[in-house]
């Protein structure tokens, strides 16, 4: 009986212990590896960020970081003695390191990421339980370049602003780890098994930004800010119109990420995709466009600008109030960027369908973020639908009463002038992982088709006539067709607009007839005497856009000087040749170049003999004129041909005559409504021409926001 | 009682010559790492000592095992005297050397012992002899059960005050012993009574019991106190899983799991060796209690069968409670793996305790 109980009883036990060593056991293994291992992280290398043709612009370097086992110090019973060698190695207080070295604890960081010369130093002075483990440390081979896309990573590699945090389950691996087995009294055991379990490194970025095209950008902006006047803040963005891809994103104020530590906040802002303003009179494309897409208005349509437009009581001022527009066709609405032509454009979208116009600008993808691989995008601020009234309307067809991002505002107009479509803006290529393998393509995304690609021409015929002839003058390239638009929008704050505080912007494109780069300039805040869009952005993007067309390859125009288009207006416009038979060959140049023609010259001789077409024939600006020289004139010295001055201006006028050997007499200002002699008769060198000048008839002006 | 002497009982002998093998094993082991530190830094140093107890232990076994166990009768009130009086002596002068918890060492400069391991023999001898010379009188309470009550009861007292572990191993089976030779059921409840308000007193004498108490019953609920070494223990078993981490490569001997080589070294072997190897251990001590048992049962004298039944349930016991700590079943108490564990005095003792069985086997017929 006894013998029975006692064999139960041990029966029961092999049950406990089997119920302990299956049923618990995972749990119970579980906990007691927890209890002796500990596992030192080992760091996976970051992935690189190159810019798109390859150039490194974020890379990994490796560094070693001292760390201490302070129970294996305190074992050996030197930690004096190693607390003061390491002292003097790193050039640190020996008490904070004795601190740090026997503390009780396992794991010890002494110092991190420090010289290669240091770590040797310290790994052959051989001291107990003083280790060293290899770290990365990021680097940015190219400084301030790119910071704001780019952000930067800490001191445990973790990404913290920019693409670095954005893209880090990217680019930051997976952290590879060191598992070793210490004894209850926290001594390292020496036989025990140590698993290495390696780190898989990140995958690197392939950025849509050129280096170069970055630099052009920055270094126009360091000029901006380094100039007599500089701005509060600015920012340059360039796009490809036809990918969505972003060339160059850059700001100031701006910081080093190899010194991250040491800049102000304020500096990381990447105020291009983070920050909005009220784009002002380049929000007017927006408006043009969708009122010719939409079919509200035809290019022969006439507006009339008598300095302001009332929209119930208020009353929406023209930039030129104190000298109107007058009537202007469409077009020069936009190259004079006339607010009450635009505020009646606005509203006749708005008469035609409730809601059309914040249709199309949300299409425009305006309300929202683009959607960007960038961290922090806003989303831009639009007054409730249900709240809009005419008036906001009016306002927000001149680009106040709405805020944006620049970001935004260059995707929108990209799709204004590449056929008509959306495209969600990239700043990333493709991810490839270390073997140079692709991971992930970002092909072109098209979000939607906003306008139609007939009103997508025809308002880059617009745009271009805005720099060839309107306030985008200062835009205007060389060689290149260039089209734009100029914005100088007054800064909100507390209680309505602050006085004298302006955002100046443009936004151009180029080459009109097959754009490559949409590209913003925006000053925030511009000191000195100049602040309109015009005068102050305009020039610097005219910089930007001519070296990156010349860095992109884009063959010149020069050669098509001619074409109808650069010179002109875009609207067809027909012109009477001048007569310059019996100029010498260099005045009449001049005198077909004034016209808005080229010329030819035959035989080479000085004066001027036949021409063709013939004086007085109709043709469209920039078409070439034959000339044939011979050495004797013809007819005599009285034969020039009076030109036909009516239309020009004072100044035109004066050249013109100038150019022919005749002087003038004028009278008024304005634009030339009478002369005499009149037209077609034959006159002589250094005969006078009276002319009448007029104010009162529409004139267009050269300069403005 | 002139029974034609035999052989031994080779089963048994075999099982007590594994388990004594498996103990050198899971000693080195078990000690090897704390071995290696100062103040010993000898990876060897346990197992060498062990060895030679082994070697000792065998020597005594194989000397009892050729002495017959009649001679024993003479000894049972020496022992037994002997016995206290040194278990007095360690109450009572400072000769008593302090291992862990509990003052349990007699140091007489040439050997050190425990002294409760030498009662727990001597009462098992003295029952066999009383009991079987008393048969007819342990009907009676006065006369049979209470002496003996009395008898244990101050025997177990003075163990547990030194060492309740093998007290409760002196306790059950002398309990075991006197069922097995006809007791009243009724008395013996009312001993199981005693017992129990026995360890409540010993409890309230030494509050940490209680909290070993505590302890066992839910470890967790103080990991670093009175849970730890249970926790510990059931992190090395549990570890094991079915065929454990393999020889040597445990955990729990790098200085997590207390009294890893002595009281705890159950936990370390079935790490190591896992459930194949713990089930195995306990078969093993099945196996030899059934050996045992049925020595007792076929020995025709009173006097050896009784001898032989309380040897048996002495280690058995021993084991059984060892083992129900390490898997968390029983309350910590400081008792070690008979054959298995550290420890000079306890294998030296039991490898005495199975030669005298040994010797009974060669009276009880085992071959026929």
């Amino acid at each position: 009986m006894a013998f029975v109980i006692l064999m139960i009883a041990f029966s029961a036990i092999i049950i406990r212990l089997a119920y302990v060593q299956l049923v618990n056991g995972e749990e119970l293994q579980a906990k007691a590896e927890s209890l002796r291992t500990r596992e030192l992280s080992v760091a996976a290398k970051r992935g690189t960020i190159y810019d798109r043709n390859g150039k490194k612009l974020a890379i990994s370097l490796s560094a070693d970081s001292i760390y201490a086992a302070p129970t294996e110090v305190l074992a050996s019973g030197e930690a004096d003695a190693t607390a003061e060698k390491l002292a003097s190695i790193l050039g640190m207080d020996k008490e904070t390191i004795l601190a740090k070295i026997t503390k009780n604890s396992s794991f010890e960081w002494i110092k991190r990421k420090v010289d290669f010369a240091k770590s040797q130093e310290i790994e052959d002075a051989d001291m107990p339980g003083i280790k060293i483990i290899e770290e990365t440390q990021r680097f940015y081979p190219k400084g301030s370049l790119a910071a704001h896309i780019l952000g930067f990573a800490g001191i445990d590699n973790q990404g913290l602003e920019g693409l670095e945090i954005a893209k880090d389950d990217v680019l930051s691996g997976t952290a590879g780890s060191i598992v070793t087995e210490y004894d209850a009294k926290g001594i390292e055991i020496p036989q025990a098994v140590k698993e290495y379990n390696p780190p898989t490194d990140g995958n690197s970025i392939v950025l849509t930004i050129d280096e170069t095209i970055q630099y052009f950008a920055e270094r126009e902006l360091d000029n901006l800010m380094t100039s007599e006047y500089p701005p509060a803040s600015a920012s340059i963005l360039i796009m490809n119109p036809k990918t969505g891809e972003i060339l160059a994103m850059a700001n100031r104020p701006t910081y080093d990420p190899n010194d991250y530590q040491n800049y102000d906040n304020s500096t990381r802002r990447n105020k291009a995709v983070v920050d909005t303003y009220e784009p002002g009179s380049t929000f007017k494309i927006i408006t043009a466009s969708t009122a010719y897409d939409s079919g509200v208005v035809s290019l022969s349509d006439h507006f009339y600008c008598k300095g302001y437009y009332s929209i119930g009581s208020k009353r929406i001022k023209c930039w030129r109030s104190y000298r109107p527009h007058g009537d202007q066709i469409f077009a020069q609405t936009m190259q004079n960027s006339c607010n009450p032509s635009l505020v009646q454009v606005g509203l006749r979208i708005e008469a035609k369908e409730e809601g059309l116009f914040y249709d199309y600008i949300r299409n425009f993808g305006y309300g929202k973020p683009t959607g960007v691989e960038l961290a922090g995008e806003a989303a831009g601020i639009m007054i409730p639908e249900e709240k809009l009234s005419d008036l906001n309307i009016g306002t927000i067809s001149i680009g106040q009463g709405i805020s944006v991002t620049p970001l935004q505002m260059v995707s929108a107009v990209s799709a204004v002038v590449n056929g008509g479509n959306l495209l969600k803006p990239q700043i990333i290529k493709r991810i490839v992982d270390n073997d140079g393998n692709v991971i992930r393509d970002f092909q072109v995304k098209e979000v939607r088709r906003v306008i139609s690609e007939d009103s997508s021409s025809v308002m880059r015929d617009i745009l271009e006539s805005v720099v060839a002839e309107g306030t985008g003058r200062q835009a205007y390239v060389e060689g290149y067709r260039v089209g734009g638009k100029t914005g100088t929008a007054q800064k909100a704050g507390k209680g309505g607009y602050l006085p004298g505080k302006y955002v100046a912007s443009f936004i151009g494109v180029a080459p009109c007839d097959d754009p490559q780069i949409t590209v913003l300039v925006m000053i925030d805040e511009p000191s000195g005497p100049l602040y309109q869009g015009g005068q102050v952005a305009a020039p610097v993007a005219k910089v930007v856009i001519e070296d990156t067309l010349r860095y992109l390859g884009v063959v010149s125009q020069l050669s098509n000087l001619e074409d109808n288009k650069i010179r002109g207006n875009t609207v067809a416009k027909k012109i009477a040749v001048p007569n310059v038979i019996n100029l010498t060959a260099e005045e009449a140049e001049k005198v077909l170049a004034i016209a808005g023609l080229t010329s030819e010259i035959k035989d080479g001789s000085n004066i001027v003999t036949s021409q063709t077409p013939a004086g007085s024939t109709m043709v469209e600006t920039g078409s070439r004129v034959i000339l044939r020289t011979g050495n004797t004139t013809v007819g005599g010295t009285d034969q020039i041909t009076m030109p036909d001055l009516t239309g020009k201006r004072v100044r035109e006028v004066a050249e013109l005559l100038g150019a022919m050997g005749l002087k003038l007499k004028s009278s008024g200002t304005g634009i030339a409504t009478e002369q005499l002699p009149i037209p077609g008769t034959k006159v002589k060198r250094g005969d006078i021409v009276e002319v009448i000048f007029n104010p009162e008839t529409e004139s267009v002006e050269t300069s403005g926001p | 009682m002139l029974v034609k002497r035999g052989k031994i009982d080779y089963w048994t002998f075999l099982v007590v010559l594994v388990l004594l093998g498996i103990g050198l094993v899971m000693v080195l082991s078990a000690s090897q790492y704390f071995a290696q530190n100062k103040p010993y830094e000898d990876s060897f140093y346990f197992l060498k000592a062990q060895a030679k107890n082994a070697i000792l232990g065998i020597v005594v076994m194989v000397l009892a095992m050729n002495i017959n166990y009649q001679k024993y009768r003479k000894l049972v009130w020496p022992a037994l005297i002997g016995a206290f009086l040194l278990m007095m002596l360690i109450a009572l002068t400072s000769l008593g050397s302090s291992a862990k918890g509990a003052e349990q060492w007699l140091d007489l400069g040439f050997v050190r012992f425990q002294p409760s391991e030498i009662m727990k023999i001597a009462l098992v001898l003295f029952l066999a002899k009383s009991l079987s010379e008393r048969r007819e009188m342990l009907s009676s309470f006065s006369k049979g059960f209470l002496p003996y009550l009395a008898l244990i009861g101050v025997v177990c007292v003075a163990v547990a005050l030194q060492d309740l572990g093998t007290a409760m191993v002196i306790a059950g089976t002398a309990f075991i012993m006197l069922y097995c030779s006809g007791t009243r059921p009724a008395h013996l409840m009312m001993l199981v009574g005693a017992g129990i308000a026995f360890f409540v007193f010993m409890v309230m004498l030494e509050p940490y019991r209680m909290n070993r108490l505590l302890g066992f019953m839910d470890p967790w609920s103080d990991p670093l106190g009175t849970g730890y070494q249970t926790i510990q223990s059931l992190l090395a078993i549990g570890s094991g899983g079915f065929t454990g981490v393999g020889l040597g490569a445990g955990g729990a001997k790098w200085l997590y799991l207390p009294e890893r080589h002595t009281d705890f070294i159950f936990a370390v072997m079935a790490e190591e060796t896992g459930l194949l190897g713990g089930a195995f251990l306990i078969l093993l001590f099945m196996f030899f209690a059934w050996r045992g048992f049925n020595i007792a049962m076929k020995v025709q004298d009173s006097f050896g069968s009784l001898l032989a039944a309380g040897i048996t349930i002495m280690i058995s016991l021993q084991a059984f409670i060892n083992i129900g700590i390490a898997v968390g079943a029983l309350p910590v108490t400081g008792i070690t793996l008979p054959f298995i564990s550290y420890g000079g005095t306890s294998l030296v003792i039991s490898l005495a305790a199975v030669g005298v069985l040994l010797n009974i086997s060669r009276f009880a017929g085992m071959d026929r």
